[in-house]
């Protein structure tokens, strides 16, 4: 699967979040940057495990759950992966919908035990799956404001 | 250069652009609709 979303645009949505005038900007270290880059080649380019069904949910529940459990950042790992994850599902033309706050307990829950990890992604993929839809030109064109400067 | 006639930049200086302007332009896109649906999480709103 070639990926959709590259180290490249993230580090660009990221200028744009901190763009919004946010009292706590998302900052990325030299180290932080590698572990981002790694974190997005492993949800994004490696295989999905076993069977191809969902693969657009399973990437987005994986690219989620390695920023949020993984936290390559000191600090805006819950935002960078609600950033990342809704942009990959909108670059693949489908529009999130999910609670994030919902999101993030189900991909928390447990504090991260390696064997609760099949049920969380398998929660999270269907949390994913319940809550996208197809992108419309309505969705897109109801978004047309400018970027703030 | 009479600044009037140059293009009105929507892009912050502090935006590192190490992708083209038409990717650009796209991940623009994107943007706009992640925010209008996160929003004030995105930005530290709600805290």
């Amino acid at each position: 699967m070639t990926s959709s979303l590259t180290f490249e645009d993230v580090e660009y949505l990221v200028g744009l979040i901190n763009a919004q005038g946010t009292d706590e900007p998302v900052i990325l270290t030299a180290e932080e940057r590698d572990q981002v880059q790694l974190w997005l080649s492993y949800a994004l380019e490696w295989p999905v495990e076993s069977s191809p069904k969902r693969e657009r949910e399973r990437r987005a529940a994986r690219l989620y759950c390695a920023i949020v459990t993984g936290r390559p950042l000191r600090d805006g790992n819950k935002r960078l992966a609600l950033m990342v994850t809704a942009a990959f599902l909108i670059a693949e033309g489908f529009l999130p919908s999910w609670s994030s706050q919902e999101m993030y307990e189900i991909a928390t829950r447990e504090d991260g035990n390696p064997r609760e990890l099949p049920r969380i992604f398998s929660d999270l993929i269907r949390l994913i799956s319940r809550n996208t839809q197809p992108l419309t030109d309505e969705n897109a064109d109801s978004a047309a404001t400018p970027i703030a400067a | 250069m009479d600044k009037s006639s140059q293009p009105q930049q929507s892009k912050p200086a502090s935006i590192a652009a190490n992708v083209s302007p038409e990717r650009e332009a796209e991940l623009q896109r994107l943007f706009r609709i992640v925010l209008k649906q996160y929003g004030p999480l995105l930005t530290g709103a709600t805290k």
